[in-house]
């Protein structure tokens, strides 16, 4: 009897590692919470770009916008989870905006598989206001001036929470002008119908470049050097208590098998290292994230944390 | 009974009415943080009260100032053909209502291939291939979202 | 010029010259199928483009996005159901003639003008891009919020026979626009505790809904039997446009293109909003405003010329600033970055000749698409022959899989047959449609930005005034309501004057 068990055992293990030697045996779909177009969501679909000759099935990528990324988060966690379905996750899905949107989902719910990219976000001024650093906004606004600023979305987007936070700390007469995407805040900014609008690469560059906007900082704590304009200093170097590092991953269903999220986190870093990849992102002007799950979850749980400080700031 | 209406007064009425529910429920659906006079609830409140009232001049306009048909409800009334006529568009309107219920359940081919079953039974068609034909379409609509375009239908 | 001579070098593969038809057969095939528009046509054929090179690969997607816009009002013309927004005011007169035994004229109208309206945007493009680059940054929230506003003053010379209707469809539309998440709050508005409900209404789900699914439902009491009429194939592409009425159309067609382009180049708007506008001031200066809507052939072409005029001009922003025109160039914003190309400021610089192929090759696409059209119009033209009993069924499934498609998404498959039933009763009731598809069009436009400009003014609504744009706008939107309660007001006293003579 017992022999036969035995046997029966190792038949179910080795059909069941020949199954998993095989995985994909169809195609994977990756879950876009974001709308088409935008920054991951061409990146994403870069990714998938390689799979038919890696795989010898197709990745292809499905838009579930809306609702802060919520929509899509919810038809993510309904699919199976054999590893067929993935998810362009970021950080503020858990660590802001659940704040604003009643959710049923935890960061237990999903793993991190591997990095997209790290968000940098600036804070601009037009060229011609002579602003170039926090005091001189300061003085401005204590001259008698509201001061108005674009954000890339209302209450319960990162770039408002993390750009009111800090007007907040300044203590200054303020109002957000909320806006849809980075680039329509940074043409608010350029044709003069705001003061100050937050921006991340790769849309404000070239007018920094071109000296038509400053920046005043960066929530990234350590600062940021950008190719062309040279080191940007972060709002901590300059005596405010206040940081924030913006990021993209992929990620799966923590109850997936770990040898097939093995198998796609190998697949994304395969594509990191194809050298046309490597291209495509720097002519974004950013670089792909290789970050592995343990980095990514430390990093929402510090995120989350100061968040918590930030909220009430804003609210 | 003797009932004397237009389009206008159902019309007028009807959305009244349903502005003014909608009004009523505002706040409860719109719950809103900001303490600006502009905000969230400003727009819905302008939509929701243009139709309140320019429905209630509709209303107005159909009471007094619009032709009016007279309509007498009998058992007549019931079998006539202008009824059967209304009574025929509802039952197509239920098609639509059952099919809600049924695609989730049954998925995109079996629930489309009833649909379309009920529509061409309704029509009355008798020949066999207006039947292939539209099935046969649900079939390569299938094939072709599902298998060349990678959209997997419900 | 050095670039412009790069551009056509470029340009001058032989591939490029089959890519385009392709794209172009794609572009023309969704557009006309309710339920699938160019934008989903896009998407689709991205992939496809990986392995080609930037040019023809952009080509392709622009054939596909020309080819659509115009497909879309063959559809709008046989069978009353816009293929895409940009063709709703083709209805208008589009259908009107099919029913009068004209549709395979009001098909070739509807190629010549879009094909004359995408040239001229073409040119545009090709020539006034930064120009045009610097008049759209000028516009702030106000300015937006006017043109919102401007552009739903057209419902009054929409709205045919009564003023309430229209404005009770209207405000249905700005209504059903707040549904969701609202953008700057954050707040959620009227979802009745649906969570799947906080994304919205899409536009597409609900033009499908408004239009696909309430013409189904409108011809529920056809009968088979007495109401279906075989035309001879023959007689259908018989009827061809005469000279007469190509000259009647110029003036019709250059302010649609004119038009499209102006609307086209202004972020966030599009071909729809370009097609009302420009049908409406037509419409407006005609001489005989009476026959418009009544299978008026100029109405065909002015709004088909505006909207594929807009077609090359929402790439003027999108290219130039980064900001998409519409809901399609922000797919096409994807697709260049795909490629390695980021739109803004510095990709004239850096891609020059690239660019100018691509901008070169607008032309050709719009040459081509008049050929290829040419081909399909004989071919479609016959679909007015298909028994109803079978079209209903097929453009249903059309409909129930398009609309999921588009966001993939359960919900909206009840959400077009809500509407559709919904606007069936309102069909019912003399209801126009247009007024609630501009109310949900312009709603979110009009909202955002009178919001964001009350607060950079501090709550004073001088800033709609001070502002000379914004002004303007705001003056003839006035101004064209007064224009068209005074013809009204004409119109009653000369129809009451002839009574007495018809007695």
């Amino acid at each position: 009897m017992k022999k036969i068990i035995t046997l029966v055992l190792a038949i179910v293990l080795v059909l069941s590692c020949t199954a998993l030697a095989e995985w994909p045996e169809k195609d994977i779909l990756l879950i876009q919470p974001w709308s088409l177009g935008g920054g991951p969501d061409v990146i994403t679909r870069k990714i998938c770009e390689y799979s038919t000759d890696y795989f010898g099935h197709t990745m292809y990528v499905e838009n579930h916008n809306g609702a802060s990324g919520t929509i899509g988060m919810n038809d993510f966690l309904e699919a199976e989870d054999d590893g067929y379905t993935i998810f362009c996750c970021n950080g503020p899905l858990f660590s802001l905006t659940p704040e604003f949107i009643p959710v049923d989902y935890t960061i237990d719910d999903i793993t991190p598989l591997v990095g997209i990219r790290i968000t940098e976000f600036v804070i601009l001024t037009k060229a011609d206001s002579g602003i170039t650093n926090l005091e001189e906004l300061v003085a401005y606004a204590n001259e008698g001036h509201v001061i108005t600023y674009a954000t890339t979305g209302g209450p319960g987007n990162d770039s408002y929470t993390m750009i009111s936070a800090l007007f907040a700390m300044l203590d200054i007469p303020c109002e957000a002008v909320p806006y849809d995407g980075g680039q329509e805040a940074i043409n608010a900014l350029v044709g003069g119908h705001v003061d100050v609008a937050a921006g991340s690469p790769p849309v404000y560059r070239e007018y920094v470049i071109n000296g038509d906007l400053n920046c005043l900082g960066t929530f990234i704590p350590e600062g940021l050097d950008v190719e062309g304009i040279g080191h940007i200093d972060s709002f901590k170097s300059q005596g405010y208590d206040i940081e924030f590092t913006g990021m993209d991953y992929l990620a799966c269903r923590s109850t997936v098998d770990p040898e097939i999220q093995a198998k796609l986190r190998e697949y994304v870093l395969y594509v990191y290292s194809q050298p046309d990849f490597q291209e495509f992102m720097a002519g974004m002007g950013m670089a792909a994230w290789d970050a592995d799950a343990e980095t990514i979850l430390a990093m929402i749980d510090a995120q989350t944390e100061a968040m918590a400080a930030y909220i009430p700031l804003v609210g | 009974m003797k009932i004397k209406y237009n389009k206008e007064i159902i019309s007028g009425a009807i959305f009244t009415i349903l502005g003014l529910v909608l009004w009523f429920l505002i706040p409860s659906q719109i719950p809103t943080r900001e303490t600006k006079a502009i905000n969230a609830q400003t727009m819905p409140r302008i939509a929701i009260g243009g139709m309140v009232i320019f429905a209630f001049c509709l209303l107005m306009e159909g009471l007094f100032m619009r032709p009016k048909q007279e309509l007498v409800i009998s058992r007549e009334s019931f079998r006539s053909a202008g009824f059967k006529r209304e009574m025929k568009s509802i039952l197509y309107a239920l098609f639509l209502v059952v099919f809600c219920f049924i695609i989730k359940p049954l998925g995109f081919v079996p629930s489309v291939v009833l649909l379309v079953i009920a529509i061409l039974l309704y029509y009355g068609a008798r020949k066999w291939y207006y039947y292939a034909i539209p099935l046969a379409m649900v079939g390569v609509v299938y094939y072709v979202f599902r298998v060349i375009l990678h959209i997997s239908l419900p | 010029m050095k670039e412009f001579l790069g551009g056509l070098q470029i340009l001058a593969q032989w591939q490029n010259f089959l890519i385009i038809p392709l794209g172009l057969i794609i572009g023309i095939v969704v557009g006309a199928i309710p339920g699938l528009t160019s934008d989903l046509g896009i998407i689709l054929c991205i992939p496809l483009t990986y392995g080609m090179d930037p040019t023809m690969a952009i080509l392709m997607l622009l054939a596909i996005y020309c080819g659509g816009t115009y497909g879309g009002s063959i559809t709008a013309i046989l069978i009353n159901t816009p293929g895409t927004s940009a063709n709703a005011a083709t209805l208008f007169d589009g259908y009107p003639m099919t029913q009068n035994g004209k549709a395979f004229k009001a098909l070739q109208m509807a190629l010549f003008a879009s094909t004359i309206g995408g040239l001229i945007s073409a040119f545009a493009l090709m020539f006034l891009a930064p120009l045009i680059a610097k008049v759209t940054l000028l516009f702030g929230p106000a300015e937006y919020f006017a043109l919102a506003v401007f552009g739903l003053s057209v419902i009054a010379g929409v709205s045919n026979n009564s003023i309430f209707k229209g404005l009770i469809g209207a405000c249905i539309g700005l209504f059903m626009a707040t549904v969701g998440i609202d953008s700057i709050s954050g707040t959620t508005r009227f979802i009745f505790g649906q969570k799947k409900l906080m994304a919205g209404i899409d536009l597409i789900i609900a033009l499908i809904g408004l239009f696909a699914i309430s013409e189904i439902l409108m011809k529920s009491q056809y009968n088979p039997k007495t109401d279906h009429k075989t035309i001879k194939a023959s007689e259908i592409t018989k009827d061809k446009i005469t000279r007469e009425e190509y000259r009647r159309c110029r003036k019709p067609i250059g302010i649609g293109s004119l038009i499209g382009v102006i609307i086209g180049a202004t972020p966030g708007t599009g071909g729809g909003l370009a097609a009302f506008i420009a049908y409406n001031q037509v419409k407006q200066s005609s001489k005989h405003p009476e026959t418009f809507g009544k299978g008026e052939i100029e109405g065909v072409a002015v709004s088909e010329s505006a909207n594929n005029g807009a077609c090359g001009a929402t790439m003027i922003p999108m290219l130039t600033l980064g900001v998409p025109g519409d809901g399609a160039t922000a797919i096409l914003m994807g697709a260049f970055m795909l490629h390695g190309m980021i739109p803004g400021p510095t990709l004239f610089a850096e891609q020059g000749n690239i660019l100018y192929a691509i901008m070169i090759g607008l032309v050709v696409v719009n040459i081509f698409m008049y050929l290829v059209g040419n081909v399909f119009t004989r071919f479609y033209a016959n679909i007015t022959r298909i028994p109803y009993e079978i079209l209903a069924p097929i453009v249903l499934t059309f409909c129930i899989a398009g609309s999921y498609s588009t966001n993939n998404r359960l919900y909206d498959i009840y959400i077009i047959l809500i509407f559709g039933i919904v606007s069936y009763f309102l069909r019912r009731m003399d209801f126009q449609l247009v007024p609630i598809l501009l109310g949900i069009v312009l709603g979110p436009l009009a909202e955002k930005n009178f919001r964001r400009a009350m607060v950079i003014s501090q709550g004073s609504p001088s800033i709609f005034f001070t502002r000379p744009i914004a002004c303007a706008f705001l003056v003839i939107a006035f101004g064209s309501l007064v224009v068209f309660g005074l013809r009204g007001m004409k119109a009653k006293k000369a129809s009451a004057a002839l009574k007495p003579d018809a007695k």
